[in-house]
């Protein structure tokens, strides 16, 4: 694994624009960063691919065992949807993708982080935007990037359970625009697989006692929602949930594996998994420094190192061993390293000058050497 | 090879204001002729089938296009209205706004 320096492209901006990406600069810096890529070796996306793949089964053991001790206290979901949740799990309702956050060197294992599983971001940079850059900065080469791909298969399975004349609908916050580029790729796949597809804001879902609807009354038999949760359970629809006919994608129960309390419940059913770290209820399981990670934190908000005799808070969070990630041209990398039907299907790479990734670090493309 | 089809236009999508917990209606018509003589032709929707979903008590029901229950609402001044001649057989209400809240805030102060 290493870190190449090299010119962007002139016209990078118009390039990345063209395939749906304008949301490339944050506060004029780019978020999509072509100065820079990795190199990795084939065998090292051997070992990512594994670790992820085992990962990924780990997680659904552990999801199965939440669901049959049918106590969800500890990921702090109110007990009201418990049983709603264990029933999306019993139907299968399908989990298209996720997101594995981890730290990896090239060297020692791939340490997990923490699974993106509910509303992944990153998306249309790692499956589209990075394989255009391929082909015209490293012809030739190859990348670790079945993404788009492995989609419309998915949406294909999705298609072959529902009734193919429904819409299915996308939503999220749609004025901001990473939010609207992701859902409108996935919509981009959902109808590459068949499937008639129409986006409206989170917003603007209606309610007609019976079903959620559009904006033209039309009952939503099919949610893809990229918006978490934990938000949608503590809205005022959110008892509709319990009683209401849409099918959501991501499923309920995969917001058992988007909270951080699976780190410490990975670690009692996996201790001493070569690709875990050790996660614990109680900071006062770790003696020395650690990482303190609220259960709803996203994008690196409520995560913060903790030095050795710092309490930290107590309130919905966990603690995970420090795994420092490794730096290169003084940036942290973190792998991005997606899952989209049960398999590992591609990474990106997030850079920051900082030791914590957050909404701004930046996107680089990689390559294998 | 990727094909992107759609992307294109996602910047055009325009995200229409719409007041927290806003209740709406739509008339419901006994025929078609009905629906037409209080809005047009285009603005009337026919029975949904199943696979549009719906159905239900008023699946045979024409329906009107959507309104704002509150008329005295400045919203309401440039919605279709409640229909010109009052034809209607029914109507069914929905109410919107009701998910939304956590991300507008977080994005409100991020």
């Amino acid at each position: 694994m290493q870190r190449e320096r090299l010119a962007p492209r002139g016209d990078w901006q118009a390039k990345v624009e063209r395939l749906g990406m304008d949301f490339h600069t944050f506060g004029g810096q780019p978020y999509w960063c072509e100065a820079a890529c990795y190199a990795f070796t084939p065998a090292e996306i051997d070992v990512i691919e594994a670790a992820t793949d085992e990962l990924h089964a780990l997680c659904l053991e552990a999801v199965e065992r939440l669901i049959n001790g049918g106590d969800l206290e500890r990921l702090a979901i109110p007990e009201t949807f418990w049983h709603w949740i264990a029933e999306s799990w019993r139907r299968h309702d399908p989990g298209l993708f996720g997101r594995f956050d981890l730290a990896y060197d090239g060297s020692a294992p791939p340490k997990m982080l923490e699974y993106n599983a509910d509303t992944p971001t990153a998306l249309l940079e790692a499956a589209v935007i990075q394989w255009h850059w391929l082909e015209e900065v490293r012809p030739g080469r190859d990348q670790f990037n079945l993404i788009h791909e492995r989609l419309i298969d998915e949406w294909k399975a999705v298609k072959a359970r529902i009734n193919p004349a429904w819409r299915v609908y996308f939503t999220g916050v749609l004025d901001e625009p990473e939010d609207l580029g992701t859902v409108e790729y996935m919509r981009d796949v959902c109808e590459q697989a068949g499937l008639a597809g129409q986006s409206l804001d989170i917003a603007e879902i209606g309610w007609d006692g019976k079903d959620f609807t559009d904006l033209a009354g039309r009952p939503i038999r099919v949610l893809f929602k990229l918006y978490p949760w934990e938000w949608l359970l503590s809205e005022d629809f959110a008892p509709h949930l319990l009683v209401g006919r849409t099918a959501f994608i991501e499923a309920p129960w995969k917001m058992l594996l988007s909270n951080k309390a699976i780190l410490p419940i990975l670690w009692e059913m996996f201790p001493g998994h070569p690709n875990l770290l050790p996660a614990s209820f109680r900071r006062s399981d770790f003696s020395g420094p650690c990482v303190q990670k609220s259960v709803h934190g996203r994008e690196g908000d409520g995560v913060c190192l903790l030095a050795a005799g710092d309490a930290g808070s107590a309130a919905q969070c966990i603690w995970q061993a420090l795994c420092p990630l490794p730096v290169f041209d003084d940036q942290y990398a973190i792998i991005g390293s997606w899952v989209v039907g049960n398999k590992a299907a591609g990474i990106g790479i997030r850079e920051d000058p900082q030791p914590i990734t957050g909404n701004s670090s930046v996107f680089v493309p990689h390559y294998l050497s | 090879m990727v094909n992107l089809s759609v992307l294109g236009i996602a910047s055009a999508i325009a995200i229409p204001y719409l007041p927290a917990g806003a209740e709406f209606r739509r008339n419901l018509y006994r025929d078609r002729e009905s629906c037409i003589r209080d809005y047009s032709a285009d603005q009337c929707e026919g029975p949904q089938n199943s696979a549009g979903s719906g159905g239900g008590a008023h699946g045979g029901s024409w329906r009107g296009p959507r309104y704002y229950s509150d008329r005295s609402l400045p919203e309401a001044r440039s919605d279709p209205g409640v229909g010109r001649f009052g034809l209607s057989s029914g109507n069914e209400t929905s109410i919107r706004g009701g998910f939304g809240r956590v991300g507008r805030a977080l994005r409100a102060v991020g």
